[in-house]
């Protein structure tokens, strides 16, 4: 048993199977009796032989005398087979994507010019955090996210910016941040059955969004209306803050 | 000059008085918030009248007589064309304070996360928010009803209290305050609510119910060796218990259950301290009192809008000694 070779390399193929199978002197076979795979086989002797004429006889056989048990791959196939259910295959199939998620082989490996590092830079890592961290206002706050910026959002809040011009009667301070915020939902108030009717919008008027809202109000449209053709007027006429618009222009340029 | 706004920012800077300001001493304080008291009288008449009922002087026996008039006020949006009207889209932000949001509408509001999501404590707006298929809301808090969002909204530089942190509260009242502050530490944090009127006590206990981080102690905040066994040492002294002696109980209640430079949120109401004296003199007393007691008083500002007479003091229970060099 000095010479057994441990292969471990997939070319071992079926060809040895057979050639270390059948000239498998007796000894060993009895020798490795405790094995499970020994004792079957021994069993069914007469079906190898059966098998062994209907494999490819190579030209030549080595014989290297493996024996194929010891080897770190299980050579004896058919075995293996018998045992192997749907159910196992695909849990492998499973198991070997759960673990390739991290391989940098990808199926576009070979289109890439270098091959990626497996390892990541400390500052990409620290990146990566930030980016992650970013995408809520953190656990101060219960996670609130930044939700990402649709035409609809955007002019919901550039309304809100900009509420001091929709009401000639209501007064406000002034903006603390000159940008968009970055973290916001958006929310409806919650009608409470004790609420007095005035105090709740009707459902067939309720809208989707703060604009619609405002749009649907007549007040504000007219409000509006009248104002935006006052400064038409003011500025075809060069009335107001327009009296000198042209010429200030005119200098500009 | 109207209320001070909803802005994030708050006032930030010079209100704090004690910062920026060396050893300065906290005598001269009245004087230079002119600005603020300026306005008094006329423009903050329709704010004052309706609330004149529930607040009166029912304030005098046990700790704090009285509940604090369960839906007495007017919220904002209560009724007119006002911009809380169910059914309104709002969008809500991120305060400047951890654990605190504003709603911006018509309107602006300041909201809590709420911890139970369907349930109004007192009858305060809410607002819901789809995120996904998950739902969640956030409460409306009223700061002509609460003290800490009155002081929120005057600007004050810090309020001690966020998400995850243990917070000692004397003179809980019906559990109004209470719930914001248990919707601000969240379900990692602790409140333990002291109130010692049973006929309030009573709705505390049943906001405690739905709350799990509040813990209801009925009992005098004068002695809180009768509730040693059930609080924990805490972060942050939260005390509204207008009593004259408040400066003592809050001491008492730091000594108990305070950790060293943990901080003390302190609403002082002029009139139950001394009728008779000027609110500012009041107030620099009561300070002195604290600092004997160990608490380096940080920060105070009055909640003039909202509250005449009151003034909100931080301070930090024995503070960290300063690095020399």
């Amino acid at each position: 048993m000095a010479d057994i070779s441990y292969w471990s390399s997939s070319t071992v193929e079926s060809g040895f199977y057979l050639s270390s199978h059948t000239h498998q002197p007796k000894s060993v076979n009895e020798a490795a009796q405790g094995d499970d795979n020994c004792t079957s086989r021994s069993g069914n002797k007469d079906e190898n032989a059966e098998r062994k004429e209907k494999r490819i006889q190579l030209s030549s056989s080595l014989q290297c005398n493996i024996q194929s048990d010891s080897c770190y791959v299980t050579l004896n196939w058919d075995k293996n087979l018998e045992g192997i259910s749907h159910a196992n295959i695909n849990q492998a199939k499973k198991d070997t994507e759960e673990l390739m998620k991290k391989s940098v082989i990808t199926d576009d490996f070979e289109r890439k010019e270098t091959i990626p590092s497996y390892e990541e830079g400390l500052r990409q890592i620290k990146k990566k955090r930030r980016l992650e961290r970013e995408k809520t206002k953190g656990k101060n706050w219960f996670q609130m996210p930044a939700p990402e910026m649709t035409e609809e959002r955007k002019h919901d809040l550039t309304i809100l910016q900009m509420r001091k011009a929709l009401d000639p009667k209501r007064f406000y301070k002034g903006n603390d941040i000159k940008a968009l915020p970055r973290y916001f939902q958006f929310g409806e108030v919650v009608e409470t059955p004790a609420d007095f009717y005035h105090a709740r919008i009707p459902k067939k008027q309720r809208k989707s969004t703060i604009v619609d809202e405002l749009l649907a109000d007549v007040e504000t449209r007219k409000y509006n209306k009248r104002k935006y053709t006052e400064i038409q007027e003011a500025k075809r006429k060069n009335l107001g803050p327009y009296k000198h618009m042209k010429r200030l222009k005119r200098k500009k340029h | 000059m109207g209320r001070p706004g909803f802005s994030p920012r708050g006032g930030g800077g010079d209100r704090g008085g004690f910062r920026g300001r060396g050893g300065g001493g906290f005598g001269g304080r009245g004087g230079d918030r002119g600005g603020f008291r300026g306005g008094r009288g006329g423009d903050r008449g329709g704010f004052r009248g309706g609330r004149g009922g529930f607040r009166g002087g029912d304030r005098g026996g046990g700790f704090r007589g009285g509940d604090r008039g369960g839906r007495g006020g007017r919220g904002f949006g209560r009724g007119g064309r006002g911009g809380m009207r169910g059914g309104k889209k709002v969008v809500v932000e991120p305060h400047r304070h951890e654990g605190v949001f504003i709603s911006r509408g018509k309107e602006d509001a300041l909201v809590t996360l709420n911890m139970v999501p369907g349930e109004s404590v007192y009858g305060e707006k809410r607002i819901s928010v789809e995120d996904g298929e998950k739902k969640i809301e956030y409460r409306a808090w009223n700061p002509f009803r609460s003290k800490l969002a009155a002081a929120i909204l005057g600007g004050v530089d810090k309020i001690h209290i966020k998400p995850g942190c243990k917070v000692l509260y004397l003179g809980a009242a019906s559990g109004t305050t209470v719930s914001h502050v248990s919707d601000i530490v969240g379900p990692e944090g602790l409140v333990y609510a002291v109130e010692f009127s049973h006929r309030s006590g009573r709705d505390l206990i049943n906001v405690a119910k739905k709350r799990t981080n509040i813990i209801p102690i009925i009992e005098d905040a004068r002695h809180p060796h009768k509730y040693r066994m059930l609080v924990g040492m805490v972060d942050t002294v939260f005390a509204d218990v207008a009593q004259p002696d408040q400066a003592r109980i809050v001491a008492i209640n730091a000594h108990h259950f305070l950790k060293n430079g943990g901080h003390v949120v302190i609403s002082i109401k002029a009139n139950c301290i001394d009728s008779t004296a000027a609110p500012e003199a009041v107030f620099a007393e009561e300070v002195n009192k604290l600092k004997a007691e160990k608490i380096k008083p940080q920060e105070q500002l009055t909640l003039e809008p909202y509250e005449r007479d009151h003034a909100v003091v931080v301070g930090c229970y024995r503070p960290p000694a300063k690095k020399t060099g």
